[in-house]
């Protein structure tokens, strides 16, 4: 009985963890979006905001352009699964659950590769301007990120032995090493190059100056949006809890004693809103780069994650 | 003793104060020539005593044994020389309008500081002080390169690159310098572990890898002071940009201050790693500068130039000379050194006479020197046949005795390509200033030339004076050497430790 | 002390913290950049010096931190921002190499460095990363030095080799003793005012700070 007990409260776990980061994503994007206008000075739209977009665009008709294949309609849904699955693998609160022998690393980047790789295609498939600028640029950004990324994520690896996910957060209680803060460094300029912010991608506006990941989902609307949209702040969250877990996962639970559940719940949404609270200063600290630059940039941060990499190897820390 | 030691630094420090201060620039040349020769008088009683034993002054950190004297000597020799001679030259920029007051007492007041830096070196005993000596004369000859007197641009080219490039090498000198320090430091603990005396004395027991290590960046550091091969770029700008007098001390004896702290370095690192490994260095640096310097001195067209490359040639086979080794090649480089210290600065003497009346460096220019200027154009003669290494002057026999070394230790592709560039030097360097001694004056652009007559009197005289008894020295040195100049150099091989 | 540990994780910090320096000298454009990474670069080798005098106890390691401070951290700053101002010349333009391209090939000089140097003839522990820190400071700051055009950045490439070299020869040695700590200090110093004014020279005689105009001297 106990054995059924233990599996039952394993597996809710498992289930719960997958939830926080379905349900809560939009009233992250909406904390960054609160802050980022404050800190600008306006007042800026409600925290909720975001759920009430998407309920809205749930409810309303689409509208499909007649020049699209299969692929466009299959698209959002192919993303938003991509990118579930990611949730499922991440730990969020605790590091016992069901699927966390799945959890590694790359696995995890390449789920989230499959989700860009399709929106790309989806940008493509309806053959306007605007969404093959769009793919175009997302695939440049992507080939100068994907390599940073993992170089960061390699070298915390390195440090726990595998690129299982769950191992490395029960290693170290938090990144205290240079190699780490490089790593963390790089791995920040990553984020912001994934999730479409500023100085990268200007979240806010469809200008086609400034549109990547606007410029792919242009076409899409009604339920097809709601879930590209879902997938985008799913996407973020899920790259949050990943800088979380690598690099400073101090707090996290790892039995599933019921105390330490709620101690790593609060310590959890700490560290998100810690992680909201540095994407909105760097969104208002900066002015978006031209397209052409962002090669230099990405470089540097890649020459960094390289960096960080040698002085691990060098160091042993 | 001690007291006569520290009196070889002040002294030179004195004077470039006091040269600085005058205003007269006709009075300033006198006064620093009386302060080179009281310095002359000042060292002789050390120098004469090194060649015997060790003069110590601070307790360890000044020493002076035979290697140190014999390089002294030819400091001060120089510092003699060229002191006399800037006397002449100085006045004629001064009445060319070249330079101006500020300038002239400027010079003079550098000169003195750099015979001081280039003394700090010889009489340092402590590794770390030799650096700093060496450092203080790239500082001090770049100001005395640059000074250009403000009507020469690339004056100030040859002398930012000069100060560049040897600084970089300079820096890898302290890192070789670091490496020795802690190799020392691991076998004896910090007292006196960067002592020369201390060092070879229990140089045996050092690790031979660090050694090794620490050699190279030696090497390299003090080979780009020293003209080296492929660290040598900055020596044809630089020498050939200063003026003339300053040429000579830095091709006569600041190249060969450079060689001493190679010198020093090989005595210390050999104990420990064997011959084989400095030597070949050293050889094959040597084969480099002396190929590079044959190839550019063919394709020549400044005469001061050609005289800087000669420079590089003449470093190169001592480089030969120390890296062939055993005691009689050993022997050929120091000679070598001593002779090349008379006859390059005799040249540059010249080539500033040369180009104060044809008012151009450039060979093509000028013409007939030997018929407009028959005292000046024998003494060039004579020094380029000495450069070039003819026989029966100094030159040659120090290059023999080098070959000789080569030879008994069967170096036999060494001696091949030796004797190859040696004969390409000897062909161009008497092709280049063949060209200008000979034929008519007045052909070319010399006729159109601006034409400033010496103003006779003492300095002239003066100037000429030194140069006839550099001459004659070369002469003199080609057929015997004295038996104190002999003595000297066999107790410097000694001292080096060569068996 | 306390401080024991610490300052091992404290050590390797700021010696990261001065490769940082170094290697972040390539993505700079303007001379400004360059003035301010290396003072934070001497700043940081002061503090690394006095981190080692607090664990070792050695009271001449505080005076050399103390003189490396006042040299490197603010006589030799002050004296290159007063350069930079009377040359009114403010960015590198045109580099030989482009900047994410350096930067790149920086990168890689360490790595290289690091593999070189793994097995040493040196001591290990504290030694043995910062002299490799220290190569790989000194080979890019050389690096800089050969692809940069403008006068003022080389002798900012050759100040930064000096503060690499400084850095090696402390991790060999832990410092020699002070007078001689002292010459070397005044030989830079010196060596940094000649630099100076030979630059602003150049400038006067070449219309331009450009090294590519020096070029006249061939052969």
């Amino acid at each position: 009985m106990s054995f059924w007990k233990a599996s039952i409260e394993r597996d809710t776990m498992g289930y719960l963890q997958f939830l926080i980061i379905i349900l809560f994503s939009p009233l992250v994007n909406g904390m960054i979006k609160k802050l980022k206008t404050n800190m600008q000075g306006r007042v800026g739209p409600g925290v909720l905001q975001p759920y009430y977009d998407l309920l809205r665009l749930l409810k309303k008709d689409m509208v499909v352009s007649t020049t699209t294949s299969w692929l466009f309609k299959a698209t959002p849904y192919i993303v938003f699964t991509a990118t579930a699955t990611a949730a499922v693998i991440v730990p969020v609160l605790s590091t016992e659950s069901p699927y966390s022998m799945m959890g590694d690393v790359i696995t995890l980047i390449y789920l989230l590769a499959l989700g860009r790789f399709f929106m790309a295609l989806g940008g493509l498939d309806a053959g306007t301007g605007f969404g093959g600028e769009g793919s175009s640029r997302e695939m440049t950004v992507a080939i100068l990120v994907e390599p940073m990324m993992m170089l960061a994520l390699f070298t915390a690896a390195i440090s726990a032995g595998s690129t299982n996910i769950v191992l490395i957060a029960t290693v170290h209680p938090a990144a205290f090493s240079p190699s780490h803060l490089l790593a963390l460094t790089a791995f920040i300029v990553a984020i912001v190059a994934e999730t479409g912010r500023v100085p990268v991608d200007n979240p806010d506006t469809h200008l086609e100056l400034t549109m990547i990941h606007e410029g792919m989902i242009l076409e899409y609307s009604g339920r097809y949006l709601a879930l590209m949209e879902w997938a985008h702040y799913m996407k973020q969250m899920i790259l949050f809890t990943l800088a979380i877990d690598i690099f400073f996962p101090l707090g996290i639970a790892q039995s599933g004693n019921p105390a330490t559940l709620a101690a790593a719940v609060a310590v959890y949404a700490a560290k998100v809103t810690g992680m909201t609270l540095l994407m909105a200063l760097v969104e208002s600290s900066r002015a978006k780069m031209r397209f052409f630059q962002l090669p230099s940039l990405l470089g540097g941060a890649f020459v960094l994650a390289f960096l960080s990499l040698v002085t691990h190897i060098m160091m042993g820390k | 003793m001690r007291v006569y030691v520290l009196f070889i630094l002040i002294i030179p420090l004195i004077t470039a104060v006091v040269c600085y201060n005058i205003t007269k620039p006709r009075v300033v040349g006198y006064v620093s020539l009386g302060g080179t020769t009281a310095l002359a008088v000042a060292a002789s009683p050390a120098i004469a005593l090194s060649l015997s034993g060790t003069v110590s002054a601070l307790g360890d950190t000044f020493s002076m044994d035979a290697l140190s004297g014999y390089i002294m000597a030819l400091v001060i020799l120089l510092s003699l020389a060229s002191a006399a001679y800037s006397i002449s030259y100085l006045e004629h920029e001064y009445d060319a309008g070249l330079t101006n007051v500020r300038g002239v007492r400027t010079y003079y007041g550098l000169f003195h500081l750099f015979i001081f830096t280039m003394l700090l070196v010889t009489m340092a005993n402590n590794l770390a002080i030799m650096w700093i000596g060496i450092e203080a004369t790239t500082i001090v000859s770049a100001l005395l390169i640059g000074l250009g007197f403000h009507k020469r641009p690339l004056a100030v080219e040859a002398a930012w690159k000069y100060i560049i490039l040897c600084t970089v090498g300079i820096t890898f000198a302290l890192l070789g310098t670091f490496i020795a320090y802690y190799a020392s430091t691991a076998v004896i603990g910090t007292e006196g572990a960067l002592n020369w005396t201390t060092l070879r004395d229990m140089a045996h027991r050092m690790n031979p890898e660090t050694m090794k290590l620490a050699f190279i960046f030696v090497l390299v550091g003090y080979g780009t002071k020293a003209g080296l091969a492929p660290v040598h770029n900055w020596l044809p700008d630089a020498h050939s940009q200063a003026p003339s007098p300053i040429s000579a001390l830095l091709s006569g004896i600041l190249l060969n201050t450079a060689f001493y702290g190679i010198m020093r370095f090989v005595s210390i690192v050999e104990p420990s790693t064997g011959s084989d490994f400095t030597g070949h260095l050293l050889i094959l640096f040597g084969l480099i500068s002396i190929a590079i310097s044959a190839i550019f001195i063919l394709v020549q067209e400044n005469y001061k130039r050609l005289l800087a490359y000669s420079s590089i040639e003449h470093m190169g086979i001592i480089s030969l000379g120390i890296g062939i080794g055993g005691p009689v090649g050993i022997y050929g480089a120091l000679l070598h050194v001593l002779n090349h210290a008379l006859s390059k600065p005799l040249m540059f003497f010249a080539s500033g006479k040369i180009q104060s009346r044809f008012g151009t460096t450039n060979i093509a220019n000028v013409n007939g020197v030997l018929s407009s200027m028959p005292l000046l154009g024998t003494l060039t003669f004579i020094g380029a046949l000495s450069l070039s290494g003819t026989p029966p002057f100094n030159i040659f026999v120090s290059e023999f005795t080098v070959l000789k070394a080569g030879v008994d230790r069967g170096l036999w592709p060494v001696v091949v390509l030796f004797l190859i560039f040696v004969v390409i030097v000897f062909y161009g360097v008497l092709l280049g200033f063949g060209k200008m001694l000979f034929g008519r004056p007045g052909d070319g652009a010399a006729a159109q030339a601006e034409h400033h007559p010496g103003r006779g009197g003492a300095s002239e005289w003066l100037a000429n004076a030194v140069m006839i008894f550099m001459a004659v020295m070369v002469i003199a040195l080609g057929f015997k050497v004295p038996t104190v100049i002999d003595e000297t150099i066999r107790t410097c091989v000694q001292v080096l430790g060569a068996k | 002390m306390k401080s024991w540990i610490e300052a091992f994780s404290i050590i390797d910090f700021i010696s990261v913290g001065i490769l940082l320096t170094a290697v972040i000298l390539n993505a700079f454009k303007s001379i400004e950049s360059y003035v301010k990474s290396y003072t934070v670069n001497s700043w940081l080798l002061a503090g690394l010096i006095a981190v080692v005098a607090v664990l070792v106890g050695e009271t001449h390691l505080y005076i050399a931190a103390l003189l490396t401070l006042a040299t490197k951290g603010i006589i030799i700053p002050l004296f290159l921002r007063g350069i930079v101002r009377r040359m009114r010349v403010t960015h590198e333009i045109q580099p030989y190499l482009s900047n994410s391209l350096s930067l790149a090939i920086s990168g890689v000089l360490v790595a290289v460095v690091y593999a070189s140097l793994k097995e040493g003839i040196f001591i290990t522990g504290f030694s043995k990363n910062v002299l490799q820190i220290s190569i790989a400071v000194i080979l890019i700051s050389l690096f800089v030095m050969i692809t940069r055009k403008k006068a003022l950045t080389q002798a900012i490439g050759l100040l930064f080799m000096e503060n690499g070299l400084f850095l090696a020869g402390f991790s060999l040695t832990f410092g020699m003793p002070t007078m001689i700590e002292l010459g070397v200090l005044f030989d830079m110093l010196m060596g940094v005012i000649i630099l100076g004014i030979f630059a602003i020279q150049i400038k006067r005689a070449f219309a331009s700070a450009d090294l590519d105009k020096l070029t006249v001297l061939k052969g």
